[in-house]
């Protein structure tokens, strides 16, 4: 059984060979799936939603507004 | 020697299973290792086929006054265990305290690759809590209790977080790994042990995961977490 396709996880190894193969060390690599899959989640189950409103640590504010805009 | 330990969100979430898996999957690749149960329900020891009615432990041992380390079973070549003890009906539980157990882990040092500790849920604040190991592995599972818990904690104490009893047809337990995995993404580690029946079945008949279902996906997924923990050995 390999469940491991759908696992967003597994791609990082991907982009980490593509900047080797790019010798771009430093690209910025946005993942849109798993931003619009997040936004989705948050906003099927409301508790998770709060939840991720509520608790406010930096990153995720930041990631709250990338999912923003990506999804405006 | 490295210590380990799997601190709990919230109780119930099959630690016990999890940190006996582990520890026979560390002895497997040919590790030296101690399992000790420092909870009073004193379970460890029955997923290594130890008699129901087994009395001795470290905390008997160190009521009667004797040495804490007078019963350890070797359960497999290169895999002892230390029981909590049965202790006599009324007497309280004593809480491991963490300073004696620092001292008593330096000891073991010499002896082993790795020392396992089963740790009791903790009320908050308690002295159980502290005791501090090398490695230090945060189990919840993806559901919204554990979801909630999480936020209270503080992340950076910990080396991974292991998610388990994962079943990926839940679209809430998906949803809440992926939103895991965004949140934590360059903070925390996770290691994914998938839901499986075994792990229920092999404490039914007293052995610890990877003996009784090495085919199983969730014996893989604590393979996987076992190769993870040897990254971290300590020198």
């Amino acid at each position: 059984m390999n469940t491991g396709k759908a696992d967003p996880a597994d791609r990082s190894d991907d982009i980490a060979q593509l900047r080797q193969h790019l010798a771009m060390p430093d690209l910025n690599y946005q993942d849109i799936s798993m931003l619009v899959g997040v936004q989705q989640a948050l906003q099927r189950w409301p508790l998770l939603g709060e939840s991720c409103r509520a608790s406010t640590p930096g990153t995720s504010d930041a990631a709250a507004a990338q999912r923003e805009a990506v999804t405006s | 020697m490295t210590s380990l330990a799997l601190h709990g969100v919230r109780g119930g979430l099959g630690r016990s299973a999890l940190l006996a898996a582990l520890g026979y999957a560390l002895q497997g690749v040919g590790e030296r290792v101690l399992l000790i149960d420092l909870c009073p329900s004193n379970l460890l020891g029955l997923h290594f086929n130890l008699p129901l009615d087994t009395q001795e432990g470290w905390a008997l041992a160190e009521r009667q006054g004797r040495p804490f380390d007078d019963a350890v079973y070797e359960v497999l070549p290169g895999l002892r265990l230390m029981p909590f003890g049965n202790l006599p009906g009324g007497v309280p539980h004593p809480v491991p305290d963490a300073q004696a157990w620092r001292s008593r882990l330096a000891d073991l040092a010499g002896h082993f690759d790795w020392v396992l500790l089963d740790l009791p849920q903790r009320a908050a604040d308690t002295a159980g809590h502290s005791i501090e190991t090398d490695v230090r592995v945060l189990v919840a599972e993806a559901e919204m209790a554990s979801h909630l818990l999480l936020g209270r904690e503080p992340l950076e104490r910990y080396d991974m977080l292991l998610v388990n009893r994962y079943d990926p047809a839940s679209r809430l337990q998906s949803d809440v790994l992926m939103v895991w995995r965004d949140l934590f993404r360059d903070r925390l580690p996770i290691q994914v042990v998938h839901r499986d029946e075994a792990f229920l079945e092999a404490l039914a008949c007293k052995a610890p995961l990877g003996h009784y279902a090495p085919q199983s996906l969730a014996c893989r997924d604590v393979q996987s977490l076992a190769v993870r923990c040897l990254a971290r050995r300590q020198p």
